[in-house]
């Protein structure tokens, strides 16, 4: 037993990091108002050929073979830089391609030519084999191709076809496009049924991981102002009113990121308690989230609140990632339903 | 990152597991007194016969030498079998034995490991003051040296089990005028000494496990004194640090042992309109969920340290992390069990056992052992590295 990552998944994190500080730094985003951050196509095909989207797939699908811990370290470094979301679109996009059999879309997707955006799912109930009706949130709608679907219990990747109206919005976390997509009973291009919830149970962990991602730099972002701003001739950080909401801080996330490696570890292996363990997740990595972006802002006073400052930021990706697979009080009902090992 | 035990591992799991379910002791153990020390040492002494006594102390010196990952697999087996606390040898086992054999002489250890190895003696610690509670190193029960004695005379507080208690691992100031963490000198003290007397003081729980412990002019010799005088503030971090550690496993699994009977409590309390149970109340329910997703991430938490320790061979400052999110998590599932039980639970005397006496008790986590804002500053100086406020 070992959940502490491995010197391989160490130096892909170290990679992921490299490539994330070089091309997608974090400063991009700010002071930028409403203006849409999202990287365009030609970025996100310099993530693919890095192999980011293929990480854990099989290598008889074209992918890299590794698992779910390893997308976990992943997306928790996308998090935590503010990383582009519809990496997520793409990986769990080709899950469920390969799953559906289609391997020319699996290429497709982790070539980064065919761009998946991600269906915010309100009721993770709801069945993708029937026909979709009503006003779908899609992640990562400028210039999608495909929008993927991830219910509790099955799955759909939609084509976007040019009679479909996918009408952008303005998205909270303007690091993200966001588009209304109305549906009047449109059959998904195809389905698939996620009998064991492999596919919910990658999709909400990811999701975790980037919110740990996003709680982890919320904490550091806290303590390196707590120590360089001083009040009353001192660092604040040296006032426990300042000391005792980081060191909460800190323990909040720390209990989320091992939660999050224990969950990943167990749903890679398809243990019994794995559905447990991804939903207490979710529980953790959305309460560390948030309450570590606002312990950060009221450390920060006045310019936390200011769009000038990438304080807001975090704050605004938690409120995204919180809503992204059914929301808090969906993971606690699992949490307390789903059965231990 | 991975969640496997080697073949080995799971084999010492079995054995565990067979041995603590034929010889775990099935009747409740006494809350407190001459009882709880007769029932405490028996289990000890079962546990010694066996070859299971200190199994997080080194070979060398009578244990059982554990890794890290065979004691996590002890204590989960110990807290499945439902297993006793370890109550009043808690002291000699996970504080003054580690001292004595990280500082201790060869004739400290030779006189006192072995005893409490077979749950001969009891220690208690001889630590807090009335006037030095989180700032311990303010201690001022003196201790004057007098040929090859200390003379020592003040009062101690707080102290657990120092009632049926042989000895003490005692901090006494040695030297008034250096800086404070400077003149205190650790001492072993035979609790049958002359002028050594303790009154023991009830808990709000009802029990009287902690006592006051007072010194008139109690001669120690000087043989006792563990590491140098005057240098007692290094003896004592070290066995801090231990109670942080490893120790505290098995309660911590106990307590996850507890959320389900909780769980299971909310599923048969009625609450509310007829025919209604507790756990069909949302905010309930909600509370249980949270908890039972927050003691899993403690148990991650867990693992991830172990994992550290077993790559480092040193104990983290990630301990104190986990010591006030087990204070936090054992108080949060005491609230919701007073809030499931309602009315119910005001029928409760001194000397009950169960969810009231536990309860009332569960106030105490997060201030025994250093207290929440304790380890807060100990996260926020060595975790965060933040700028010291004291």
């Amino acid at each position: 037993m070992d959940l502490l990552p491995t010197e391989e998944q160490v130096q892909i994190v170290d990679s992921v990091v490299d490539v994330l500080t070089t091309e997608f730094p974090r400063e991009r985003h700010r002071g930028q108002g409403n203006e849409c951050t999202e990287p365009d196509k030609a970025a996100m095909q310099k993530i693919a050929e890095l192999g980011w989207y293929s990480l854990g797939l099989e290598p008889e699908l074209g992918g890299l073979g590794y698992g779910l811990p390893e997308e976990a370290l992943l997306f928790t470094e996308v998090g935590r830089h503010l990383g582009p979301v519809p990496a997520l679109g793409a990986v769990l996009g080709a899950r469920v391609a390969s799953r559906g059999g289609q391997e020319a879309l699996v290429g497709s997707i982790l070539a980064g030519d065919t761009r998946v955006g991600l269906a915010v799912i309100e009721d993770p109930s709801m069945d993708c084999h029937r026909p979709m009706q009503g006003q779908f949130r899609v992640l990562g709608a400028r210039g999608c191709d495909y929008v993927v679907f991830l219910g509790r219990d099955s799955a759909a990747l939609l084509e976007i076809t040019p009679d479909m109206a996918l009408a952008e919005r303005g998205c909270i976390d303007a690091t993200v496009s966001l588009g209304n997509l109305d549906l009047a009973g449109a059959h998904p291009t195809f389905a698939v049924s996620d009998n064991d919830r492999a596919l919910y149970h990658q999709a909400v962990i990811l999701t975790s991981a980037m919110l740990v991602g996003v709680g982890e730099a919320a904490r550091d972002m806290a303590v390196e102002y707590a120590k360089v701003r001083e009040q009353f001739g001192k660092p604040i950080g040296a006032f426990q009113a300042v000391r005792h909401p980081c060191a909460e801080a800190a323990v909040r996330v720390d209990a989320a990121r091992a939660q999050l490696w224990f969950a990943a570890v167990c749903a890679d292996q398809g243990r019994s308690d794995a559905g447990f363990q991804a939903a207490a997740s979710a529980s953790l990595a959305i309460d560390a989230a948030h309450r570590n972006c606002q312990t950060n802002i009221q450390v920060h006073g006045a310019i936390g609140g200011t769009d000038e400052h990438d304080a807001h930021l975090l704050l605004k990706r938690s409120h995204l990632l919180a809503s992204l697979f059914g929301n808090l009080d969906m993971h606690l009902s699992d949490a307390l339903a789903a059965p231990l090992e | 990152m991975n969640l496997d035990f080697t073949v080995d591992e799971q084999r010492f799991r079995e054995e565990v597991r067979d041995w603590l379910q034929d010889n775990a002791p099935r009747d409740p153990q006494p809350l407190e007194g001459a009882e709880k020390r007769a029932y405490d040492v028996a289990w000890q002494r079962k546990q010694f016969d066996a070859g299971w006594a200190g199994i997080n102390w080194p070979k060398a010196f009578g244990g059982c030498g554990m890794s890290t990952t065979q004691q996590l697999i002890w204590h989960e087996e110990y807290a499945k079998a439902n297993a006793p606390d370890v109550g009043s040898c808690f002291v000699g086992l996970n504080h003054g034995g580690p001292t004595l054999i990280a500082r201790g002489s060869e004739a400290h250890q030779a006189f006192h490991l072995p005893k409490i190895l077979r749950g001969e003696t009891i220690w208690c610690q001889g630590f807090s003051e009335p006037s030095s509670g989180s700032d311990l190193a303010s201690l001022r029960t003196r201790g004057v040296l007098d040929g090859d004695h200390l003379v020592v005379n003040g009062q101690k507080i707080w102290t657990s089990y120092a009632h049926v208690a042989d000895y003490q691992e005692l901090l006494v100031r040695t030297d008034p005028d250096v800086k404070k963490h400077k003149g205190i000198t650790w001492i072993i003290c035979d609790m049958s000494l002359p002028g050594v007397e303790v009154r023991p003081i009830r808990t709000m729980s009802g029990e009287r496990h902690f006592c006051e412990v007072f010194y008139d002019d109690v001669r120690i010799p000087l043989d006792n004194v563990v590491g140098e005088i005057n240098g007692g503030w290094s003896v004592a971090m070290s066995t801090l640090s231990f109670e942080r550690g490893t120790a505290f496993m098995s309660r911590q699994i106990a307590l996850a042992r507890k959320v389900e009977e909780l769980i299971e409590l909310a599923r048969k309390t009625p609450k509310g309109a007829m025919g209604r149970m507790a756990i069909d109340d949302d905010e309930i329910a909600r509370k249980l969920a949270r908890l039972r997703a927050n003691v899993a991430a403690l148990q991650a938490m867990t693992y991830a340290a172990i994992s550290r320790n077993e790559r480092t061979g040193m104990p983290g400052p990630e301990g104190s992390m986990i010591k006030l999110s087990f204070a936090d998590l054992s108080q949060d599932l005491q609230r919701i069990a007073a809030e499931i039980l309602g009315p119910s639970m005001l029928e409760y005397e001194y000397g009950d056992t169960g969810w009231t006496h536990d309860y009332l008790r569960s106030y105490l986590a997060s201030i025994g052992g250093g207290t929440s804002e304790i380890q807060k500053e100990i996260i926020a100086d060595r975790v965060l590295g933040m700028p010291k406020g004291r």
